[in-house]
């Protein structure tokens, strides 16, 4: 029985590696999404177009947003091309890009009580930050809105003219790293097709925090020559809620 | 007593020659062992063992096959073999995974594929190289936009 056992070894051991140099098993890594944005980012030109009337009071409407389908490489391009215009639906602002309005001055305002009352999202955004009025700053609000599973957001705005930085706090439901994003494309022409995508806010920030949900970025570029945007908030995860102040900084 | 010498000498001679043909005829009937290997597996002019990581190997281009499917040429890769086999050889060449580097979202295996998926060597030796074998990735409208972890599969047999 030894005898046999030994035997049937020494053959295993003899063959073994003959066997196994014949099979190969290499592996690689490769991305897809970096593949198309350094595609995407080597287009240029377009023309600088003259940009929106600034200054208007707007705000957007209370209530959801509603939410594109898609996510991964069809819904990149997706979102690639409603940021830009090409289609209009699903995104906010699409058609006219939506202005940056001044907050209003009184505490005791409708305005706030709204938001206290029905927004705990956008009011958590909002207290994060001291707030500020015109002429200093300018803000966009997204209110507290659903966003399911494997679905994104945009919402296109304009800079307005003397934007010296921008800061972003997005409030959420906690989520892990990589379950929700938040990027910003940026557009040197409302309608270019062209002048792509350019930044990313990947949850990266002194002040982020993800397990509690909460986004903090402050963007400085020179936005003279960037007078468009598109706020695109994506998720990977469990549906969650949530809210968006964009605050336009003029001061230094 | 000379003849004993000469029939002595005679017999060793006999006896020699009746050894060296044994010998002779020990050396023809010897097998020579099976040597068929993958020696490197070759991208872009790098060459790696066979379960290596492949470092370069990256989305070449796309093709779009309709309006919610693109198909992605990888980098192609081809193999050199050692061996002293005379006898036709296939290689060949398969993905055995592609999953995001989180887990998540493992690819279907529909959409992945090598072309060719093999080679037939008709005559092969040492040091042979085959021709490129180029990986495609299919990725639709739900496909996540993100690293991908991929394993392949490549196997050597006489044909």
């Amino acid at each position: 029985m030894i005898k046999k056992i030994l035997t049937l070894f020494i053959i295993i051991t003899l063959i073994a590696p003959a066997a196994f140099a014949r099979v190969g098993n290499p592996s690689f890594v490769f991305a897809i999404d970096d593949y198309f944005r350094d595609a995407d980012s080597s287009n240029s030109g377009g023309n600088n177009g003259g940009g929106l009337s600034g200054g208007a009071i707007t705000a957007i409407t209370l209530g959801s947003i509603g939410g594109a389908a898609l996510l991964g490489l069809g819904g990149w391009l997706y979102k690639k091309k409603t940021a830009e215009s090409l289609t209009a639906a699903c995104i906010r602002g699409s058609k006219n890009p939506l202005v940056p309005f001044c907050m209003e001055t009184n505490p005791e305002a409708e305005f706030y009580a709204r938001i206290n009352n029905n927004y705990p999202y956008l009011k958590k955004a909002l207290s994060l930050n001291e707030i500020h009025y015109c002429p200093d700053s300018k803000y966009l609000l997204i209110y507290d809105t659903p966003i399911d599973k494997r679905k994104f957001d945009s919402v296109k705005f304009e800079i307005p003219q003397g934007t010296k930085s921008l800061n972003i706090t997005q409030v959420s439901d906690p989520f892990n790293p990589k379950d929700l994003t938040a990027e910003l494309f940026l557009y040197k022409n409302e309608t270019n097709t062209t002048e792509p995508y350019m930044a990313e806010l990947e949850n990266i920030s002194e002040k982020s925090s993800e397990k509690n949900g909460i986004i903090m970025k402050t963007l400085s570029l020179d936005f003279q020559n960037y007078p468009y945007a598109a706020y695109v908030v994506s998720n990977y995860s469990d549906k969650k809620i949530y809210a968006v102040v964009i605050e336009f900084i003029f001061r230094n | 007593m000379k003849k004993y010498l000469v029939l002595l000498m005679v017999m060793l001679l006999n006896t020699g020659s009746v050894f060296a043909e044994k010998n002779a005829a020990q050396i023809v009937q010897a097998e020579l062992p099976e040597v068929m290997h993958i020696e490197k597996i070759i991208v872009e002019g790098t060459e790696y063992e066979k379960d290596d990581i492949l470092t370069n190997i990256d989305i070449k281009s796309v093709e779009q096959i309709s309006e919610t499917c693109y198909r992605l040429n990888l980098s192609p890769f081809t193999i050199r073999i050692h061996t002293n086999l005379a006898e036709p050889i296939q290689v060949s060449a398969k993905f055995e995974d592609c999953c995001s580097t989180c887990g998540r979202y493992p690819m279907k295996n529909e959409d992945l594929s090598i072309t060719p998926s093999s080679y037939t060597i008709q005559n092969p030796h040492d040091k042979i190289e085959t021709d490129f074998f180029t990986p495609h990735v299919l990725a639709h409208d739900d496909t996540v936009c993100t690293s991908y972890n991929a394993k392949l599969i490549i196997t050597l047999g006489r044909v």
